[in-house]
């Protein structure tokens, strides 16, 4: 009977393994695709049925992503993008988080319900107006209508305030003994504290940041100010024959710095990517 | 004397203005920039759908819900509706019943080293984006030349559509973005079955309760309320669903993928029609309100809280 046992625990065992990597193999094998056809000939490309792996890894299709499309300027954009709103972001996300935790006035439950109503309301809501509002003022292709309206950053605010609440008022109280201005207790006393809030938060917004496509694709119409998702997107426009080495390599220098970020900090981008589900 | 009643009660008289002072002017900057990008843009949406116009005309004739009444009267208004709640109920659905099994699945004491690097593989498809992942399916679902039809041959079954014909469009789609999101919603599951305290358990061990039992009169009970949530989020992110269409599809073949936020997009930029893509907006805003509020209603009623 316990023989019996052991022989179906064994088989589970064997099944449970089976089906996890299963699963493994589903969620990493379009990533491999991406990467093997990226490095094929446009020939073997077109073999039906395709074949697993290029038979020598065509490098210069990197070479020709940048003779099609301005990749180096979408670079460049994206990165003065994701890097201005993850700083700029916390200047203004930090007097509100601490205004929201450590002082007391009549309007706080506004000022907390403004912040829970920018937590809810998409952008795919609001994108119409602010077109309509940075047309009129003549924002239209600027860095500015990229970065502005991601630096008030809700979510970011929520957070801080809820680690802000945890720092017991004794360590301001004392701070103010010292006469330390109500800036410098901020800056100086409560932002220590909290780092690693700061990093979550700066975390998901560059995530979000570099991966985003509808705010670049409303926000701009030139060269000059497209983001690196917009002109990947463009990629597979532009490229008349649908080479689909050469798009797949396009995509892949979108791809790997967040799969790079990925396996530097796994689980501290899960953990980040949790505290925004639980809240 | 009176510098420690200072220390102890800072809110005092003079100092008591003084804080609420400085309390208004650091929440002051945040308090614009939503006030500008979220308050008045909701107000603007909602006035500027109650006019006609272009998107360049300056002062468009006001036209009441005529706006509306041509939405509700158009057959494409009402196919992207019936795209989008049904693209909703399909990747909510979907996302939810398998975060739960493969979340509990990888909770499990079984193989733990394993569980973590398939959780670890599992979610990488949330950090990349939306672009990327669409064009590399669209790649992989071609219906000639794609890898995934090569192995539906190589099996002996015909080839699947996918994307190229409207009766499989939207389903592509929502399997595409099932596939992207399913991590997220795994993770946040299994946050929940880490919650549970053992102790629960004890009683159904002694005694000697099924496994499937136990499953659905403790386990699921116990994390409801995070499964109500998470399908709160899944079903506002399906509703705003752009990027996908926009790449795979375009919202074709014959409309069979033309989505809301989509809808608002074309009308606005292709068809330059802003008062329709407004009106169009505030119906969104309506869906996304209701979805909220009922979190709210349903989540005092009904879920199980400790």
């Amino acid at each position: 009977m316990k023989e019996r046992n052991k022989v179906l625990d064994g088989g589970l065992n064997i099944l449970d393994i089976v089906g996890k990597l299963v699963l493994i193999v589903v969620m990493a094998f379009p990533f491999f695709w991406m990467i093997s056809t990226a490095l094929k000939t446009l020939g073997e490309t077109l073999l039906y049925p395709p074949s697993l792996l290029p038979e020598s890894p065509q490098w210069s299709n990197f070479a020709e992503v940048f003779k099609t499309i301005p990749v180096g300027q979408y670079l460049v954009n994206s990165l003065i993008v994701c890097v201005s709103v993850v700083l700029l972001q916390y200047l203004i996300i930090v007097p509100a988080a601490y205004s929201l935790s450590k002082y007391d006035y009549k309007a706080k439950p506004l000022v907390f319900a403004l912040v829970m109503l920018g937590q809810m309301i998409p952008m795919q809501i609001t994108f119409l107006p602010i077109y309509f509002m940075f047309s009129d003022l003549g924002l239209m292709d600027t860095y500015v209508a990229l970065i502005i309206p991601f630096i008030s950053n809700p979510f970011g605010i929520f957070m801080l305030r809820q680690y802000f609440l945890q720092v017991p008022s004794e360590v301001i109280e004392a701070a103010k003994l010292d006469n330390a201005s109500d800036i410098k207790i901020m800056f100086k006393v409560m932002m220590p504290m909290v780092r690693p809030a700061l990093v979550t938060i700066g975390l998901l917004s560059f995530i979000s940041n570099w991966n985003n496509y509808f705010w670049p694709l409303i926000m701009t119409s030139q060269d000059a100010y497209r983001t690196l998702p917009i002109g990947i997107a463009l990629l597979k426009d532009a490229d008349t024959l649908q080479r689909w080495n050469i798009i797949m390599a396009g995509n892949l220098l979108l791809v790997l710095p967040m799969l790079g970020l990925y396996v530097v900090a796994s689980r501290k981008i899960r953990n980040a990517f949790v505290y925004s589900g639980i809240k | 004397m009176s510098r420690e009643k200072t220390a102890v009660r800072p809110a005092y008289g003079k100092n008591e203005k003084r804080e609420r002072l400085m309390g208004y002017i650091l929440a002051a900057p945040a308090v614009i920039l939503l006030v500008v990008f979220t308050v008045y843009p909701l107000i603007y949406l909602i006035y500027r759908s109650l006019f006609g116009g272009n998107l360049i005309a300056k002062d468009p004739d006001f036209v009441g819900i005529e706006n509306y009444q041509t939405l509700f009267e158009s057959e494409d208004f009402h196919k992207v509706l019936t795209n989008t709640l049904v693209y909703t109920l399909i990747t909510v659905v979907l996302t939810i019943v398998l975060a739960v099994i493969i979340a509990s699945w990888l909770h499990s004491k079984r193989n733990r080293k394993l569980n973590d690097i398939t959780q670890t593989f599992i979610f990488t498809p949330h950090i990349i984006s939306v672009v990327s992942v669409s064009t590399l399916f669209l790649w992989l679902m071609d219906s000639k030349m794609g890898f995934l039809n090569s192995v539906l041959n190589a099996l002996g079954f015909d080839s699947y559509t996918f994307l190229a014909s409207p009766d499989t469009a939207l389903f592509s789609i929502a399997l595409v973005m099932v596939w992207k999101g399913l991590g997220y919603y795994v993770l946040l599951i299994m946050a929940a079955l880490q919650n549970i305290p053992s102790n629960v358990y004890e009683a159904a061990e002694i005694d000697d309760t099924p496994k499937l039992r136990t499953f659905f009169k403790i386990t699921l009970p116990m994390i409801s309320p995070t499964i109500l949530f998470t399908s709160v989020v899944a079903t506002i992110s399906s509703f705003k669903v752009f990027d996908s269409v926009s790449i795979m599809t375009g919202g074709g073949p014959l409309n069979s993928t033309n989505t809301l936020v989509y809808y608002i997009y074309e009308y606005a930029y292709r068809y330059g029609k802003p008062g329709q893509a407004c009106a169009a907006g505030v119906i969104l805003l309506i869906f996304v309100c209701a979805i909220t509020f009922l979190q709210f209603k349903v989540s005092k009623k009904r879920v199980y809280y400790q």
